[in-house]
């Protein structure tokens, strides 16, 4: 049978292509018909949607939504230009959507979706951060493994480490640093000026910590005999000093980050 | 008036960074205003040796770039206010750096200070020619082993071919009751192979590991290592010392270690 609207998925979002000599009352008849097919299969999605194969006017277009919606359960984010970086384009939307679900009503409001592009890393080290955990929206990426002398994270968000940061290596985050290893390098929390960001580490050896402008360092000589065990802590900025404390109950409750 | 000195070798691990704070540190001591630069952009390491790395906020290549002022990354010496240290970047490669903007940066340096000391990495690529732009001296670390002999001879040619004023030779960790045995060259047979002039030689000497890994270079101790580095320093200031007697050094240690020997 002649299908005159077929709908493919990606990863982000669907693609919904029409056939292009058809009547547009044919097409909306039969779109119905396809989203109704695979309304089980996409159930309440949160998706970006494309139209291909042929020109729509801005009322065509919201005719085919009202379509989907009639059909299926199908939460359409945002509709998508057909362009080469569709694909990039969805996973941005549909981000940006998840992250402003999560995050308290405040953020919520201010949700422009081009402001993305330029809070989008500068830094070919970036790059391969978000390639690894594919989220630069989030408020937190993981790096797994365990970061040798010369080697920087960067994060635009905060950053869990999951491995050790030998001496010589660097994490900066805007956010926060986690350090589940020993933290024996250079960590920078709030790099965007944000002096209630804090750096946990489950050893806390650092060389030097900055959050926001505010630097510290370790004291010289340690490195004498091996350092004794410190067990979790935490380092925060309080009156434009840095202090590092053991992780205890009352520590937790007093932090207040942003 | 101000002397820009390289301490290089071609081979590794034979002692140019420990030279070089040794000197520096040495230098500084006697009473000089001191910079070190760690030319090893990729692989510092001098400033662990001088026990300054958590003070590191900006680096060579900062300096380069224009990221920041000079005097920012300058790290003054935890002892000798006078001795100051510009370490390299570890985030980096040697590519970062021309040869010609070496040049400038030491020549920036060298209205401030009198003695600017540029530790060279291992090899001659372009960290070699990179730390040798700038230089009126060499300091040649070598020890005596026919390997890094051979590579001292390399960079030593290689030196001449860039027209470098003066070359001094320095022969590092000689045991001199290996010497006696017979079982490593001497002094002598590395200067008559090499053909230039010796400026010190240094024993082997174990404070050496342990003042690494304090951070604190040990010239002007007690220590053996730490008079030669010291002579050598003075011998760099002009001063004539003459080169000190490493066999009753040597003896005296060689029989402290037979000593021990025995009694096991």
């Amino acid at each position: 049978m002649n299908q005159l609207v077929s709908i493919k998925g990606n990863r982000y979002g669907i693609a919904v292509r029409m056939d292009a000599s058809a009547p547009f009352e044919k097409i909306l008849e039969d779109a119905g018909r396809a989203f109704s097919e695979a309304a089980d299969f996409f159930r309440d999605a949160r998706m970006a949607v494309s139209f291909q194969g042929r020109e729509l006017t801005p009322d065509q277009e919201g005719q085919l939504l009202d379509v989907i919606s009639a059909h299926s359960r199908i939460q359409v984010v945002c509709v998508v230009d057909e362009d080469k970086a569709r694909e990039n384009l969805y996973q941005k939307a549909v981000e940006q959507y998840a992250r402003s679900a999560t995050t308290p009503p405040r953020v919520a409001e201010q949700e422009p979706l081009e402001q993305e592009e330029d809070s989008l890393p500068g830094n070919e080290e970036l790059y391969r951060m978000d390639e690894q955990s594919a989220s630069a929206a989030n408020p937190g990426q993981f790096y797994k493994g365990t970061l040798r002398s010369g080697q920087v994270v960067e994060s635009d968000s905060s950053i869990i480490v999951l491995g050790d940061i030998n001496p010589g290596a660097t994490v900066i985050a805007k956010g926060n640093v986690v350090v589940l290893g020993s933290l024996k390098g250079n960590a920078h929390a709030g790099s965007n000026g944000n002096t209630t960001a804090f750096v946990v580490a489950l050893e806390m050896q650092p060389m030097q910590i900055r959050i926001g402008d505010v630097m510290g360092r370790c004291a010289d000589g340690v490195s004498k005999r091996g350092t004794k065990p410190t067990g979790p802590q935490i380092a925060f900025v309080e009156n434009e000093n840095i202090y590092v404390e053991s992780i205890s109950r009352d520590i937790m409750n007093e932090i207040n980050f942003q | 008036m101000s002397e820009v000195i390289v301490v290089t070798s071609g081979k590794g691990g034979v002692g140019k960074t420990t030279t070089s704070a040794n000197v520096g540190t040495g230098l500084a001591m006697l009473g000089s205003k001191v910079v070190l630069i760690d030319t090893d952009i990729g692989l510092r390491n001098l400033d662990v040796v001088m026990g300054l790395e958590n003070r590191i906020v900006y680096n060579l290549v900062d300096v380069v770039e224009g990221n920041c002022r000079m005097k920012q990354a300058l790290i003054k010496d935890k002892r000798y206010p006078n001795l100051s240290l510009l370490p390299s970047a570890q985030t980096r490669d040697k590519t970062a750096v021309t040869p010609e903007q070496m040049q400038k940066l030491v020549d920036e340096l060298r209205e401030e200070f009198d003695y600017i000391l540029l530790d060279c990495p291992a090899g001659i690529e372009q960290g070699f020619k990179n730390a040798i732009a700038g230089a009126d001296r060499a300091l040649v670390v070598t020890t005596p082993e026919v390997s890094a002999i051979r590579d001292a001879d390399r960079i030593i040619g290689l030196l001449e071919a860039n027209e470098m004023k003066k070359v001094d030779l320095i022969v590092n960790r000689i045991r001199m009751d290996m010497v006696k045995r017979g079982d490593m060259m001497s002094i002598d047979d590395v200067v008559d192979i090499l053909a230039v002039h010796i400026i010190g030689a240094v024993p082997d000497d174990e404070n050496i590991v342990v003042s690494t890994n304090q951070g604190e270079p040990l010239v002007g101790s007690a220590s053996p290592a730490g008079q030669a580095f010291l002579n050598i320093c003075k011998r760099i200031t002009g001063e004539d010392v003459p080169l000190m007697d490493l066999n009753t050094g040597g003896g005296f240690w060689s029989r402290v270690a037979s000593l021990f020997k025995r009694k096991s």
